[in-house]
């Protein structure tokens, strides 16, 4: 009992997924009562039964798969657009202060603009195509990526680069031998975490500007009082979400086993 | 032990030769060297009037106490850092910048985390472009040398902290830098592995003949190694006072239990505390 208590003392990793699973667990189960005993309008909150037999049914039929597709479709073109800008700018403004200045005081502005508002000019500009709601996931992630991408380039240590230099390397050398392998494990989960903004993102282009996708069938399913409909739509976004995640952190760990800590 | 081929005694100390013959081989030459640190609180004057000297192939430690400046002059002269007043040369040239003519091990751990112990050992080879099979040779002779062949394709997080800084000082020797600058290597090694580390470097610089600029605080370590001690003081950092080290060009261990060890330790620590 004390030990549970004595600050980061570890525990067996079969004990921390038993305890993860009970938290899940716990959560349906409660949801499965409020809903079943009644004590929430089934109209209001569907049975989980309901829902799972709702997402089974849906990918039978291949409904939510088209919807997912577009939505997965939408993600990658958004992000891996925000990326390949944001990351050699990132790594500028990290390893040159004059770039930084150029590059990061825009960035922190525009960051604070809330990208909901920006979706109806964006709808002006180009429709609800699908060049709308690659822009929004776009704008969501991009100018935030450059700061963080930023932030891991500054925090390869100054005695590492120093070394390189004493070694025989200058300017671009160094960061291409030092500076970038060095900040790659940390870039990663900046990417990480930057696709989970990307799902935010997608779903508010898609709940305001679209006519397909994850979010557009939350959507028409309000329009249609289909909790159901609207609570396997949420659950799914977060799995996709969650599964993503997970590849990458595997993905993580096989490119980066020199990586310290875990 | 690793290395057999043995170079006449050139090593010891030039106490006692001409002026001339002093001024032709000196390879690091600072005068009235200045190292101020502003900040918003105001001005901190981290070096003043430092005078120093190191003649090629010599292998010179610097003693002081803690934050007198002694980082502070290393990367100075590997051209990390700049003074803001003063000369400071290599070779009658002023040092405008690092190079691989300087090679540098610091304080801290800085292999490089993504490189196995041979790719780090090999990394000033590759950036030099030297051939595959030449550099290999190289990076084999020192693995044998720092005694870490079997861990050879090991990242740095399997080592101990020992064995970094061994594979620290082999990537630095692995690029024959004519100047070798080191900043307290041994600081956190246990006594044992500390000697040994000793000897080693003591051992590799009587063949390799680098001029060695060594920082340490253990002035056991520094007798045993330098041909010539720099004592230094703090606030503000200056070199108070050079002393040279007459004990036999070949260290070994024993030697650090000789009346003339013990006498030159008493020497150092009574300057440092006077
Ligand atoms: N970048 C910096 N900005 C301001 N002050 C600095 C900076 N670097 C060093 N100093 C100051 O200069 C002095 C000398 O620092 P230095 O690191 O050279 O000391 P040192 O002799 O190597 O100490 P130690 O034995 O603890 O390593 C210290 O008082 C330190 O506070
Ligand atoms: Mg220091």
């Amino acid at each position: 009992m004390k030990k549970l208590f004595s600050i980061r003392h570890p525990i067996p990793s079969k004990a921390y997924a038993c305890l993860a699973v009970f938290v899940f667990v716990f959560l349906v189960l409660t949801w499965y009562f409020v809903s079943s005993m009644g004590i929430v309008k089934e109209l209001f909150m569907p049975s989980p039964v309901k829902v799972v037999r709702y997402i089974a049914a849906e990918l039978v039929s291949g409904g939510m798969l088209s919807d997912m597709w577009i939505s997965i479709y939408r993600i990658m073109m958004g992000f891996l657009l925000a990326a390949v800008l944001a990351i050699p700018l990132g790594i500028l403004a990290g390893s040159f202060p004059w770039m930084e200045a150029l590059i990061a005081p825009v960035c922190e502005f525009v960051r604070y603009m809330p990208v909901p508002a920006f979706v109806p000019l964006v709808m002006i500009w180009s429709g609800i195509g699908e060049a709308a709601k690659i822009i929004i996931i776009f704008l969501g992630t991009f100018f935030q990526m450059v700061l963080m991408i930023a932030d891991d380039a500054r925090s390869v240590s100054d005695d590492l680069l120093a070394s390189s230099y004493t070694l025989g390397a200058r300017g671009s050398v160094a960061i291409r031998t030092v500076l970038i392998p060095a900040m790659l494990p940390r870039m990663m989960d900046t990417v990480r975490m930057m696709i989970g903004w990307a799902w935010t993102y997608l779903v508010v282009a898609e709940l305001i500007a679209a006519d397909s996708g994850l979010g557009y069938s939350i959507l028409k399913a309000q329009r249609y009082v289909k909790t159901e409909a609207i609570f396997a739509g949420i659950l799914v976004i977060g799995l996709l979400g969650l599964i993503t995640d997970r590849i990458l952190v595997l993905i993580n760990k096989k490119l980066f086993p020199w990586a310290e800590g875990e | 032990m690793f290395f057999k081929r043995r170079e006449k005694n050139n090593g010891c100390s030039t106490a006692g030769r001409p002026i001339s013959a002093q001024l032709a081989n000196v390879k690091i030459w600072g005068h009235q060297i200045e190292k101020v640190y502003s900040s918003k609180k105001g001005e901190y004057h981290a070096l003043e009037g430092l005078d120093f000297e190191v003649l090629d192939n010599d292998f010179v430690c610097i003693v002081g106490p803690s934050g007198c400046g002694k980082s502070t002059l290393l990367r100075m002269i590997a051209g990390l850092d700049f003074p803001t007043g003063g000369v400071l040369m290599i070779d009658n040239r002023e040092i405008t910048g690092p190079g691989a003519d300087r090679g540098m091990v610091f304080q801290t751990y800085t292999l490089f985390p993504w490189m196995t112990v041979a790719e780090n050992i090999g990394y000033g080879l590759r950036l030099k472009r030297m051939k595959k099979e030449e550099s290999e040779k190289i990076i084999q002779k020192y693995l044998k040398a720092i005694g870490l062949e079997k861990f050879r394709d090991a990242y740095p997080k399997e080592l101990s902290g020992g064995m970094k800084q061994r594979v620290a000082i082999a990537r630095a020797l692995a690029n024959s830098p004519e100047v070798l600058l080191m900043d307290e290597p041994f600081g956190a090694l246990d006594p044992q592995t500390k000697s040994q580390m000793q000897l080693l470097l003591r051992e590799i610089w009587q063949v390799e003949k680098p001029t060695v600029i060594f920082v340490t605080h253990d002035i056991d370590e520094a007798v045993f190694l330098a041909n010539k001690i720099c004592i230094m003081s703090a606030n503000p950092g200056k070199i108070i006072k050079e002393q040279p080290v007459h004990l036999p060009y070949e260290r070994i261990l024993e030697l650090k239990d000789t009346p003339e060890f013990f006498e030159l330790r008493k020497k150092v620590n009574a300057c440092i505390k006077g």
